[in-house]
């Protein structure tokens, strides 16, 4: 009767531990996390829905840009948008308006929004 | 004898009564804690920014200006037009993003009880922050307002002369609200104060540091 009951946690702590370890639930956790971060860091000039109409946009001399545009977005490689978001605008010769975040998100949090970026363009970099 | 005696007590009791009725700010202050942060350190996750409901209290004596404080205390405006967080504020509406209209403080106090609170909040320190950075004096106002509004775009989240962003606490009064030195040391580093805030490290060297806070400081 032990035996069997040891043997059940057992199954149940592997089965809670390889649900926990699962790619799928950590890209859903990262692109969760991504999401909330663009909402707070992004979304007031990017707009909520990315779309570059953010409550913000008309206020700033260079329009904030579009991220579901997919035609633009797809120009551009992962590695540039992360640098932008990075080390800001100025770093990849647009406007210093667009600030960097390297000093509020961690490498991984921008990696993650480089992800939600693509989603929002439902695009990836095209040659 | 007895004459100076009577006398004597009520000296006493004259300085003692106005001692025994003083607000007791700490306690008033206590209260402030159910909206704002009073013990340090600041929020680390996005989850606990998102769920912040005032701005942190736990500097407030490097910060604010004593002046200011006691006024505020005794009749709260609004700071940060769209709230505290502005992701929990803004939705789309139509075409565009809209920001629904910033709760205000409803703790009005009385001029003691204000004076008392400012006292104590006045305490709230940081021991690390540098005094005697800014140097406010004479500034070429139109050489701040090219960096301001041109070069770093600070209009794009604060309002500025009446125009600008409303993610970030209006330049409206800001001399007034504002300890220079404690602007010095935000602008530098904005996440050593509040690790996740939403305003980026800027690399400005000195003299633009000095522009931007006397540009704040005359702001009143």
């Amino acid at each position: 009767m032990k035996k069997g009951f040891l043997a059940s946690l057992g199954i149940f702590t592997l089965a809670i531990s390889a649900f926990a370890a699962s790619p799928a639930l950590a890209v859903e956790d990262e692109l969760g996390n991504a999401a909330n971060n663009y909402q707070l860091y992004c979304s007031m000039c990017h707009g909520r829905e990315g779309d570059g109409k953010g409550q913000l946009a008309e206020t700033l001399e260079v329009p904030p840009r579009n991220h579901t545009d997919g035609a633009y977005m797809s120009k551009r490689t992962d590695e540039q948008l992360f640098k932008t978001i990075s080390e800001g605008g100025e770093a990849t010769g647009f406007n210093s308006a667009m600030p960097s975040h390297n000093t509020i998100l961690q490498k991984e949090d921008i990696r993650g929004l480089v992800k939600h970026l693509r989603q929002l363009c439902n695009c990836k970099y095209a040659k | 004898m007895i004459k100076r005696g009577i006398t004597v007590f009520a000296l006493a009791l004259l300085l003692a009564v106005p001692a025994a009725f003083a607000a007791d700010g700490g306690a008033i202050v206590k209260k402030c804690g159910s909206c704002h942060k009073l013990t340090g350190p600041a929020v680390k996750t996005i989850a606990e920014v998102k769920a912040r409901k005032a701005p942190d209290l736990f500097y407030a004596g490097s910060k604010f200006n004593k002046d200011w404080l006691v006024g505020f205390l005794q009749n709260p405006t609004v700071i940060r037009p769209a709230g505290t967080v502005y992701a929990n504020h803004i939705k789309t509406t139509g075409d565009t993003d809209t920001v629904a209209p910033a709760p205000k403080c409803e703790s009005k106090l009385s001029a003691g009880d204000a004076a008392a609170a400012a006292d104590y909040l006045m305490t709230l320190k940081d021991a690390k922050m540098k005094t005697g950075v800014a140097k406010v004096g004479e500034f070429s106002k139109a050489k701040a307002k090219m960096l301001i509004i041109k070069t770093e775009a600070c209009n794009g989240c604060h309002s500025i002369e009446g125009n600008g962003g409303l993610s970030c606490p209006t330049w409206e009064g800001i001399g007034k609200r504002l300890n220079p030195d404690w602007v010095y040391s935000f602008v530098q580093d904005p996440q050593y104060w509040d690790p996740k805030v939403w305003m980026g490290k800027r690399e400005l060297d000195d003299a633009s540091m000095q522009l931007i806070v006397n540009y704040i400081a005359s702001q009143k």
